[in-house]
């Protein structure tokens, strides 16, 4: 007696196909958004996640994009300013003192640029991290059984 | 508070999730630019009004004019002297003077430049506002 996958197969073969049938049927029913949950997380998505990382990487995409066009800004400018001191510098060597000096200012600029849920998202991981670290902790009951 | 630079990322953001553009294409061309200014700020002159220096910017200007008069070369050495009460830098045989000359002089250079570099980076401003006012 042939098994009935094999049947199928073998059906598939004489069609001139050679796909392989999986041996239980799927049910094709995702039409609900529950069943659509189901099947996100069989493949270890969630739909809400999902679109947040949508938007984070935009975000994250949108920040980059206007740090690179400040730092070609400020490059322009600092090059330009340069040039327009030219032998207004009495030092031989003042170079590494103007690039400190961009260098701080850049830091500070970008300071500003970052995004206040990038930092929120930094320090609720942290907070996260803290607080299971503290769970798990043994020292959690040494300091409970110190107390009582 | 909410910066300027906040408020640019959000209104860029606006524009990409309207447009699907992404935001490196919007930033590189003039024309993408323009016109995301437009749509975000109304008008060309409106995002003028937003990019004007603002009171931080002209007090550091201000700031770094005044550090350029500050007489340091003379004032150091009576600050330095003060506040070397062991006498140790004069056991050193450390000329005060010239030593203060060298720091006035970094000072004043650093002042000089960063007022050149604001003012560079207000005049780049303006060469991009001109940029943006063609596709208007």
């Amino acid at each position: 007696m042939i098994k009935r996958g094999t049947r199928i197969k073998i059906h598939l073969r004489i069609l001139g196909g050679n796909i392989m049938m999986p041996q239980e049927p799927v049910p094709n029913n995702f039409g609900s958004a529950e069943d659509l949950t189901a099947l996100l997380d069989k493949i270890g998505v969630r739909a809400e996640e999902n679109l947040d990382d949508g938007r984070n990487t935009l975000r994250e995409e949108v920040f980059k994009a206007i740090r690179k066009a400040n730092s070609s800004h400020m490059e322009k400018a600092y090059h330009r300013a340069i040039k327009k001191m030219g032998d207004n510098i009495q030092y031989s060597s003042p170079r590494h003192l103007i690039t400190g000096l961009y260098g701080i200012m850049s830091d500070f600029v970008y300071s500003f640029m970052i995004p206040q849920k990038e930092g929120a998202d930094t320090k609720n991981k942290f907070i996260q991290a803290l607080y299971d670290s503290a769970k798990n902790s043994p020292i959690k009951d040494y300091s409970q059984k110190e107390i009582e | 508070m909410i910066t300027k630079e906040q408020i640019r990322l959000s209104k860029l953001e606006e524009y990409c999730m309207k447009t699907e553009k992404t935001p490196s294409q919007v930033m590189k061309s003039d024309k993408n630019r323009s016109e995301m200014i437009q749509a975000a700020y109304g008008s060309i002159d409106e995002y003028a009004k937003f990019c004007a220096p603002s009171d931080e910017n002209s007090k550091s200007i201000q700031l770094f004019e005044k550090l350029d008069s500050l007489p340091i070369g003379i004032l150091l050495p009576v600050i330095i002297k003060t506040a070397d009460k062991d006498g140790r830098l004069k056991e050193l045989s450390v000329d005060l003077f010239y030593v203060s000359k060298i720091i006035e002089s970094y000072a004043k250079e650093t002042a000089k430049f960063a007022k050149a570099f604001f003012h560079e980076m207000r005049e780049i401003t303006q060469e991009n506002l001109v940029k943006y006012r063609k596709y208007e």
